[in-house]
């Protein structure tokens, strides 16, 4: 009973975190969500009730208040209700699939799983241009082998070359193709993507994972745990969720796993409640609440850390403008960086006839949002407010964002 | 196959893959490499590192305080043989050799006859136990010292054991943290007393100033301590230290996962009764998580040895489809990696293993005497090494010169500045393609992709 409860805690503290501690939108949310009208909290708030739900299913499916409480305290799952909010959605519309007793819950799971997808279809289109298939794709295959061979003759100075009948039995496409699959498939087991993304770059960066941008998927005490419950748990009941998530994953690229691999997300939450419950409950608490707060402080409290400011500064900029623009001032704001407008008219600034956005040459009677480089000729005392973050988000434009009354 | 037969054809494969081409791949000694041989030589010729340190406990070398073991067995090495590429690794190739035996009477004690002859086996083409073997790594010939004093303890010769396991402080850092619980397990006290003792000599010589640098925090210790158990580090990606990769490789090959999967679940089941071999797997990833770097797998070679290990109780343990195609799986796996040692490691990463100092010496050697001063332009951290390393430059001239930086005898190290230096009179230039002329260039080196890498050019000699 009691692990219900804090888990329903957890989520409360959550929800009054996102409140309380507004982060932006990504694009891809902007774009889907904005077309029905929808602003930021609104957002947060389905996220968050999409999470319940999943939280709650999955706890009514397996009658365990530990899978709540690991539920509600699992990375991966506040991660994606936060960032990934139709994804999200259509997992709690898979898991109401799995656990509905009736015909009729599990048609409308299923629908749910349909226009889920349908919504962020664009987005999943977009993140799916480099995946599994066009790797194995026969004429890149090609490519490789001959790669390959080219740079062992090379590596021989142009010397020798190893006989036809070998390097046909060693370089070949079939071999490439089935080496591609279990190296996709054995990458996906990456401990270092799953619990310290940043802090592992220097080795996670090999992979392909761009520097920022991803969070934890679970706590690293949660490996232990998993390879416990894997060998002594009946994986029966969760096979089906590990084949998806290992098709979802291998599918798309490995930095898109946080999206690619959802689907892992009920069978890691289901394993791992199946050790907790047998360790010291003190332990559990302790061990869940003090990372689930580890998490949270990083996740609300250090974004520029782990996230590129690019939300931030979308967000910054349309709160200035609501704020700040004097009805008869002109602004004109840098679209260097990614889509203003689309974030603009999304945080409701625009359609504005008197703010247009893309590049700008500075002349005075103006306000000037834009880069510090897009500032050069305008003199320092007129720029009002320099929005601090890490990131040079375009090679050689300095970091952050700068305002200019003009 | 009679067994002896096989254990013997299995040590002879892993020896060839060790001690083939051990001057070509990789490509170049490393500055740690060079050091190593640098100082065995001083200490074959003067009995003094290169500071002149006599019969040191520490090799000061770059002030990181080298564990002395591997300097002291290469000593006669290079003393008989020459100072070269291949006499500076031998003992670490021979260490790789007697290691792929080693695990075979400890997997056998261990696990039994049969998992002992595949662990061997794999020990003897594993990307790890090769690539570690290659190089004058002193974590290998301290693999080799650490496998035998479990053997010695395992075989219940414990005061032997625990006594082999002190001396295997002086030979890499990491030992100093495996000894203790080999000491618990040994249960001998004078075996205790005496690797203390062993122990606190290596510390008071220099090894704490190692062991103080160490770094990271405790969250992180958590996470890097499971990044040593990851399977996409394993088999895939391998570690980000470059001087430790094979492009296309992790640690073990692909189609190992399968069994290493089957191993660690047999360990999961069967810990009771396997309780040594799960320690070691526990306990095997900490020298590694105190420090800063993510994944340094070098740090923790007898880890390697135990998933080895688990490899080979999941091969015994393979059934169906995959029991078929894994052997030829592994000889196409064996012969890409072979490939990718010999031929593409020296031709794509010869950046990461300090490439370039044999061949500008190559040039300026038969020259030198001309010149009252050599100026040398590099890029490279602790130049001077490769100078002593490949000119085999006199150890007791070395070691009586007052030192000025990386400065010694004629050399000097510094950027090459041409409009100011062509006026230097008797002056030997060693630079890159920016820093000197192509014009009257006496030498010129080419890299193995075939850019030039270094120009060589002398300003006139008076007479």
């Amino acid at each position: 009973m009691w692990p219900g409860i804090v888990a329903a805690g957890v989520l409360v503290v959550k929800l009054g975190l996102m409140l309380g501690k507004p982060l932006g939108v990504s694009v891809a949310m902007a774009e889907t969500f904005g077309n029905l009208g929808w602003g930021e909290m609104q957002i947060r708030v389905w996220g968050w009730l999409v999470q319940v739900v999943i939280v709650i299913l999955l706890a009514k499916k397996t009658r365990s208040g530990w899978v709540a409480l690991i539920a509600a305290a699992n990375p991966w799952l506040n991660t994606i209700s936060m960032w990934h909010v139709w994804e999200t959605t259509a997992l709690a519309g898979a898991v109401g699939v799995w656990a509905a007793k009736h015909t009729w819950q599990k048609a409308i799971g299923a629908v749910v799983v349909v226009l889920a997808l349908a919504a962020t279809w664009t987005n999943l289109s977009k993140i799916s241009s480099d995946n599994l298939a066009a790797k194995l794709n026969w004429n890149f295959l090609g490519q490789q082998v001959d790669e390959i061979q080219k740079i062992n003759f090379q590596a021989t100075q142009k010397n020798y070359m190893l006989p036809a009948i070998v390097r046909k039995i060693l370089y070949n496409k079939p071999g490439l193709a089935l080496n591609t699959i279990v190296q996709r498939s054995v990458a996906l087991m990456d401990f270092e993507q799953w619990t310290a993304p940043q802090a592992a770059w220097t080795a996670t960066g090999l992979s392909g994972l761009p520097p920022k941008g991803l969070l934890p998927l679970i706590y690293y005490w949660d490996i232990p745990l998993l390879i416990f419950t894997i060998v002594i748990f009946d994986k029966k009941r969760v096979k089906w969720w590990l084949v998806g998530g290992w098709l979802g994953g291998i599918f798309l690229d490995k930095k898109f796993f946080t999206v690619g691999g959802v689907l892992f997300i009920p069978a890691i939450v289901v394993l791992v409640a199946e050790a907790v419950k047998r360790l010291d409950k003190r332990l559990v608490l302790v061990l869940y609440l003090a990372g689930t707060g580890f998490f949270f402080k990083e996740m609300f409290f250090n974004q520029l850390k782990w996230q590129y400011s690019d939300v931030y500064l979308y967000r910054q900029t349309a709160m200035w403008l609501k704020n700040n623009l004097a009805a008869d001032a002109r602004a004109a704001v840098t679209n260097k960086f990614g889509p203003m407008d689309v974030m603009l008219k999304f945080y409701k600034v625009l359609p504005n006839s008197n703010i247009e956005v893309g590049e700008f040459t500075p002349s005075p009677g103006k306000v000037y949002i834009g880069l510090p480089k897009e500032m050069r000729g305008i003199p320092e005392d007129k720029i009002v407010t320099r929005i601090e973050a890490d990131d040079e988000l375009v090679y050689g434009y300095g970091k952050g964002l700068w305002i200019a009354k003009y | 196959m009679d067994r002896k037969v096989l254990i013997i054809t299995i040590l002879v494969v892993g020896a060839a893959l060790r001690l083939a081409w051990l001057d070509k791949s990789p490509g170049s000694v490393n500055w740690d490499e060079a050091a190593l041989g640098y100082n065995a030589y001083s200490l074959w010729k003067t009995g003094a590192d290169e500071y002149g340190t006599k019969w040191p406990l520490a090799l000061r070398s770059f002030d990181d305080y080298k564990p002395p073991l591997y300097a002291y067995l290469t000593a006669p090495v290079v003393g008989i043989f020459g100072l070269n590429e291949i006499t500076t690794r031998l003992i670490s190739a021979l260490a790789g050799v007697a290691s792929v035996g080693l695990v075979y009477v400890i997997a056998k004690k261990l696990v039994g006859e049969k998992e002992g002859l595949v662990a061997a086996g794999l020990m003897a083409i594993e990307p790890w136990a090769i690539f570690y073997s290659r190089g004058a790594w002193e974590a290998n010939l301290s693999l080799a010292v650490f496998l035998t004093s479990v053997w010695l303890i395992l075989t219940r010769r414990n005061l032997a054991g625990m006594i082999i396991a002190g001396i295997n402080v002086f030979s890499y850092h990491s030992a100093k943290i495996y000894l203790w619980p080999l000491l618990v397990w040994g249960r001998k006290k004078m075996g205790v007393v005496i690797a203390v003792a062993l122990f606190t000599i290596a510390m008071s010589s220099g090894g704490w100033a190692r062991w103080t640098s160490a770094g990271g925090n405790w969250w992180e210790a958590g996470q890097k301590y499971f990044s040593y158990f990851s399977p996409a580090n394993l088999f895939v990606r391998g570690t980000p230290e470059l001087n430790q990769r094979v492009d296309g490789f992790g640690l073990y090959y692909g189609w190992e996962i399968f069994a290493w999967a089957i191993g660690l679940v047999w360990l999961v089941r069967n810990w009771r009764e396997n309780k040594i071999l799960a320690m070691w797997l526990i306990l095997a990833p900490l020298p590694a998580i105190i420090t800063r770097s993510w994944f340094n797998p070098v740090r923790v070679l007898p880890l390697w040895v135990a998933h080895t290990i688990l490899v080979a109780i999941g091969l015994r343990r393979l059934t169906g489809w995959l029991k078929i195609i894994i052997v030829p799986w592994a000889v196409i796996n064996l012969a890409w990696f072979g490939l990718a040692v010999l031929w593409q490691m020296p031709y794509s990463r010869y950046g990461d293993w300090q490439w370039g100092f044999k061949e500008v010496v190559q040039i300026i050697s038969p020259v030198l005497d001309k010149y009252d001063q050599v100026v040398w332009e590099t890029g490279q951290a602790q130049p001077y090494i490769f100078a002593l390393f490949y000119l085999k430059y006199p150890p007791e001239e070395y070691q009586k010169a007052p030192r000025q930086g990386y400065d010694f005898g004629k050399f000097v190290f510094r950027k090459i500045y041409w409009p100011d230096d062509r006026n230097l009179k008797n002056t030997l230039f060693i630079g890159g393609v920016y820093s000197l002329p192509e014009e009257g260039a006496i030498g010129r080196t080419w890299d193995p992709q075939g850019y030039e890498s270094a120009r060589i050019q002398a300003t006139p000699t008076q007479p």
